[in-house]
């Protein structure tokens, strides 16, 4: 889960957010979802990791789910966004881009560091 | 749902360790099946991918307060003593005589009136896993258990009854 550089509580800190935000994209399942992480460089986010952040979500309702038949295997579970989920999205979104700046604000440049 | 037709090793003891963890059945079909699907999709190793069956039952019930030990000794203590009424009454009502100076009907009511409640909550508790993907059974339904667990007692006290027929 960890790559290099990225301590694993970040990631924690932000799973739930950066999932809600794939789906919001678009209805998909957890392997997809597991592939877009990794692709957009948060590393490899475990089986055992991401369908409880999936059913999380579902829970508080900002997410629901429906099982469709696979081709030759057995079905996928389809993960779609609701009213609530985008709204929690759009709040959530502004409040970390805000966090992250007030952090940010408080760190060295990275030029001063080397 | 698994191509070989027999649910793996991993998903019987998922389903166990979650049924130890008192998740509701719906619950388990839903978490079984994801884990399925996955693991079908990426061909990862289940271990690898969500921990061992204990360690995800595990964390998926975290926050989950398991019932109490003393709730398991009460139920362990009453359906005992229920067994024990239920056979001692039923005897003494096949033999037609008392047993502690009472109706063996009395006995038999009494580790009825104690053993039906704890029955009725172990019945509710073991609601069927549903696949939620075809509404089968995850768990293969097994009538000869059900037979053996009601008429193992039966055959006792029939037998205890016989012997003492024959031989009293």
């Amino acid at each position: 889960m960890e790559t290099d550089e990225t301590p694993t509580e970040w990631l924690r800190a932000v799973l739930s957010l950066t999932v809600l935000a794939i789906v919001a994209e678009g209805e998909t399942y957890g392997y997809v979802v597991a592939q877009r992480l990794q692709a957009a460089g948060l590393g490899t986010v475990k089986g055992g990791t991401l369908y409880p952040v999936l059913n999380r979500l579902e829970d508080a309702g900002l997410l629901t789910s429906s099982w469709r038949e696979g081709v030759g295997g057995p079905g996928r579970k389809f993960f779609a966004v609701t009213p609530e989920g985008r709204e929690h999205l759009a709040t959530r979104t502004a409040a970390w881009h805000s966090f992250t700046e007030r952090a940010t604000g408080l760190l060295p440049t990275e030029r001063s560091t080397t | 749902m698994t191509t070989d037709g027999t649910r793996s090793d991993y998903q019987q003891r998922l389903i166990l360790a979650l049924r130890l963890k008192d998740v509701p059945g719906d619950r388990i079909g839903e978490i079984v099946a994801e884990v399925e699907s996955h693991v079908a999709e990426t061909g990862e190793d289940p271990v690898e991918a969500f921990g061992s069956p204990r360690q995800y039952a595990a964390s998926l019930t975290a926050e989950h307060r398991p019932d109490p030990k003393w709730v398991t000794a009460v139920s362990l203590v009453g359906s005992g003593l229920a067994g024990w009424l239920v056979a001692q009454g039923g005897l003494a009502v096949l033999l037609g005589e008392s047993y502690w100076g009472q109706s063996g009907w009395l006995w038999l009511g009494l580790g009825l009136a104690i053993g039906v409640p704890g029955g009725v909550s172990v019945w509710r508790r073991s609601t069927r896993v549903r696949d939620p993907r075809t509404g089968g059974d995850l768990e293969p339904f097994s009538p000869g258990g059900l037979v053996v667990l009601i008429g193992s007692p039966i055959v006792v006290v029939l037998l205890a009854f016989a012997a003492i027929k024959i031989f009293g």
